[in-house]
């Protein structure tokens, strides 16, 4: 868990006077005009699209909805605003980790961790075809699967597919064994899927595990003994809030004691 | 005139704020916020399941639940309760979460005065947190008039409440103040009172009291909130940018 | 909202780091997660957290009319209702299982052992008494409510202290706070509760479960001793049986980590009371 951040009256008092590079946003604040549509010049006025936190108001200005650092492509026509929070909102293209929770003739029903459980077709498996069902009938109630969020809309329940659309193949989707899942924010989750991540680099550098990492917050591990998945665990949740140079002396301690 | 609260010197001075986020393990966002002596712990979950009976189509359901400090919930907390969600309703874009459950708990931790105004930071500073898209942030602020000096005091103490002649609680967005005019400081300046019209969303008063007091507990009220929201949004960016620059490895 | 049950991967992980001797959050079987306590400003508020369990105690008196057949006794009650912000599994106004179960594990512990002595809160026989009420807010769920509520629950009625009064004939003057030292309770002793969580019919067993191993655990034993070594309550609910010397070896552990624990509830009120 984070630790949390004080705010005393003292730091209060530099206000508007803190300065920094990154431009922080909260709900209700307007895209700075300056960056944003030029409504002068018809024709230089690049089209805008707009990524999570920011949405579009009546009356055509943009404004944030959420609380995070303000982010723009080099030719500043895609805008969002990079955040943290815990709870998943699915997204089409995504991949997740989810747990099985129900089964029909045509579906599973997946607990990814949004306000909807996620639906898998039957077929939506790698070389799947009516006659040709594989075999999942492993895949039971409490089963861990790496899937692909197919369909996200606010007003139906996610769909999900364990293969790669553009391929067919599996790619990695599929059922997780062994190994244990636990629960990240979804910040340090979209970190994670860098496999260059400092936290990662150390730990393979001592530890060989394999990893799957779900954008829902849910991450998997799994290596040859027991001790060692729990140390890799450990390490990575306790390093989301830490400092390059914290990580490693973390790590290092943490490899020590082992 | 002398405050029956002698930490502070004027009447128009907020208790020093102070607040944090994320404190909790198992909810998605959380915030305790201090005015003083009074503190709230408030937690939310969501977008989550929502109950079949609750759900509604074409939006998020926005459940709130108040938790006194001794004793069971009464009509007080209920009062409170509905007074939280009107307040966050027009403020959360439920439209983007239909057939949910956003749930606010709101928990006091300690009491000395001015509590609903406490509840009411503590909860969006929380919905800040769990990444719930708000259109806006609020900040609320309490004021007294007191019964024997006819003074507008801000942010009373449970005692100086006790000697009201009435209380009004007041939330302000923050679209009715330009954040670069927004000043932090906690002694309310209400000379120039000509930025901005106050428009609240939020007013609750008891006691008696006259059009002209009611409409200056207003102005001052409007200006205590900058200084909340500007807190706010100081915090809030402090902790961003404190994760921003631990992550950049 | 329902409660999510834990995949099989972490079912079957737990139990094997379990056969190889480790716990998921690396602790030894026996070892309790850091205890946090903080006080607040006011006499008998208390804070405790236990790994990321977190609960808030907070003590308060009021004067009242003992029962006529027991003129001399005054009231301990206590309020355990599980807000839903230590998770949504708890809904405000309808009463879980768990909460049934911690709640009349705090009365066990708290009430039946006599820990405090209800007698001494007797003003004037018949007529008036103080009743102490202690409302326990559980704010985070990850595990061993039981335990950190009675930690949070002692721990704060050390804590408390009630306003001076003084009986002249058949009137009663209650001093406020401000103006005359405020009394504190006689507490009789601290009891302490030790939960374990057993796993493999009996085989293996840890103590102050998270919120995953009370998930998947086959049965628990809370004992609750003093640092006397006395046995105030004891409760295994079900679950799998448990052979009987099994229940000797818990109560040895039980003892050390009461030990453990009354001395860092006594460290912290100390260096509290340095403070005021």
């Amino acid at each position: 868990m984070a630790p949390p951040v004080q705010n005393t009256p003292a730091e209060q008092q530099d206000g508007e006077q803190y300065e920094s590079g990154l431009h922080v946003i909260l709900p209700g604040d307007l895209l700075p005009p300056t960056q944003s549509q030029d409504s002068e010049d018809v024709v230089m006025a690049p089209v805008i699209k707009l990524g999570p936190g920011l949405q579009p108001m009546s009356d055509e200005s943009i404004v944030a909805v959420k609380a995070g650092i303000l982010q723009s492509t080099a030719s500043a026509n895609r805008w969002w605003v990079q955040s943290n929070q815990k709870r998943y909102v699915p997204s089409s293209g995504e991949s997740v980790i989810g747990i099985v929770r129900g089964k029909t003739a045509e579906h599973y029903k997946l607990d990814i961790g949004a306000a909807h459980p996620a639906l898998l077709g039957v077929m939506a498996f790698e070389g799947a075809t009516k006659r040709n069902r594989p075999n999942h009938e492993a895949s039971i109630l409490g089963d861990l699967l790496y899937c692909r969020v197919a369909l996200a809309n606010k007003d139906m329940d996610p769909e999900l597919e364990c293969f790669n659309p553009t391929t067919g193949k599996a790619d990695g989707y599929g059922g997780l064994e062994g190994g244990h899942v636990f629960k990240v924010s979804l910040g340090l989750a979209r970190r994670l899927l860098d496999p260059k991540t400092l936290v990662l680099r150390l730990l393979g550098q001592h530890i060989p595990f394999e990893t799957a990492v779900g954008i829902n917050g849910r991450v998997w591990i799994n290596s040859a003994s027991a001790s060692h998945t729990i140390l890799v665990c450990n390490a990575i949740k306790n390093s989301e809030y830490l400092s390059p140079k914290e990580c490693e002396s973390m790590v290092k301690s943490l490899i020590q004691k082992m | 005139m002398a405050r029956l609260d002698t930490t502070r010197t004027s009447a128009h001075q907020l208790r020093p704020f102070s607040s944090s986020q994320n404190l909790l393990n198992r909810a998605d966002g959380s915030a305790q916020f201090d005015f003083g002596g009074s503190s709230v712990l408030c937690s939310v979950v969501g977008p989550a399941e929502v109950k079949l009976r609750d759900e509604k189509l074409n939006k998020a359901t926005l459940e709130v639940i108040v938790r006194p400090l001794v004793g069971l919930p009464g009509v007080k907390d209920k009062a409170c309760e509905r007074a939280i969600r009107e307040t966050l309703e027009p403020i959360v874009i439920s439209a983007l979460h239909p057939r949910t459950l956003v749930q606010i708990v709101v928990q006091t931790m300690k009491d000395n005065g001015s509590i609903l105004s406490t509840a009411l930071n503590a909860a969006i500073m929380a919905l800040l947190d769990a990444g719930i898209p708000l259109n806006s942030i609020i900040g609320s602020v309490t004021c007294i008039i007191d019964s024997k000096t006819n003074e507008i005091l801000l942010d009373p103490t449970t005692e100086e409440i006790a000697r009201a002649k009435s209380t009004h609680v007041f939330v302000f967005d923050n679209k009715s103040s330009i954040p670069s005019s927004t000043s932090a400081s906690m002694d309310v300046d209400i000379s120039n009172d000509d930025d901005g019209s106050p428009r609240p969303l939020f007013s609750e008063s008891t006691g008696l009291f006259t059009e002209e007091e009611y409409l200056e507990c207003v102005n001052i009220s409007f200006k205590a909130c900058q200084a909340v929201h500007g807190f706010i949004r100081t915090a809030v960016s402090k902790k961003i940018e404190k994760e921003h620059q631990q992550t950049q490895a | 909202m329902k409660d999510t049950e834990p995949s099989k991967n972490e079912r079957e992980f737990l139990l094997e780091a379990l056969r190889e001797g480790a716990r998921i959050d690396g602790r030894k079987f026996y070892d309790f997660r850091t205890l946090r306590i903080s006080f607040g400003s006011d006499y008998g508020a208390v804070e405790v957290q236990l790994g990321n369990t977190r609960i808030l105690a907070k003590v308060s008196c009021e004067v009242i009319r003992p029962y006529a057949d027991k003129p001399t006794e005054g009231f301990l009650s206590f309020s355990t209702e599980i807000s839903p912000m230590a998770s949504t599994v708890f809904e405000a106004g309808r009463q879980t299982d768990e909460e049934v179960l911690v709640s009349r594990m705090i009365e066990k512990a708290m009430r039946r052992s006599r820990a405090l002595d209800t007698e001494g809160l007797c003003i004037i026989a018949g007529e008036k008494v103080w009743s102490i009420r202690v409302d326990i807010h559980f704010l985070d769920h990850d595990g061993n409510l039981a335990d950190a509520a009675c930690i949070a629950a002692i721990t704060a009625l050390m804590h408390f202290r009630r306003p001076d009064v003084t009986v002249v004939g058949e009137e009663v003057t209650v001093h406020p706070i401000e103006q005359r030292n405020p009394v504190p309770l006689s507490i009789h002793h601290i009891p302490i509760s030790v939960t374990f969580a057993l796993f493999d019919k009996g085989e293996r067993m840890v103590v102050d479960p998270t919120y995953l191993e009370e998930q998947i655990m086959e049965g628990d034993l809370a004992l609750t001793l003093n640092v006397h070594k006395e046995i105030c309550a004891l409760s295994k609910a079900g679950g799998m049986p448990l052979e009987l010397e099994k229940v000797v070896q818990c109560s040895k552990i039980a003892a050390v980590k009461v030990q453990e624990i009354t001395e860092q509830i006594e460290a912290a009120l100390a260096a509290d009371k340095k403070k005021r």
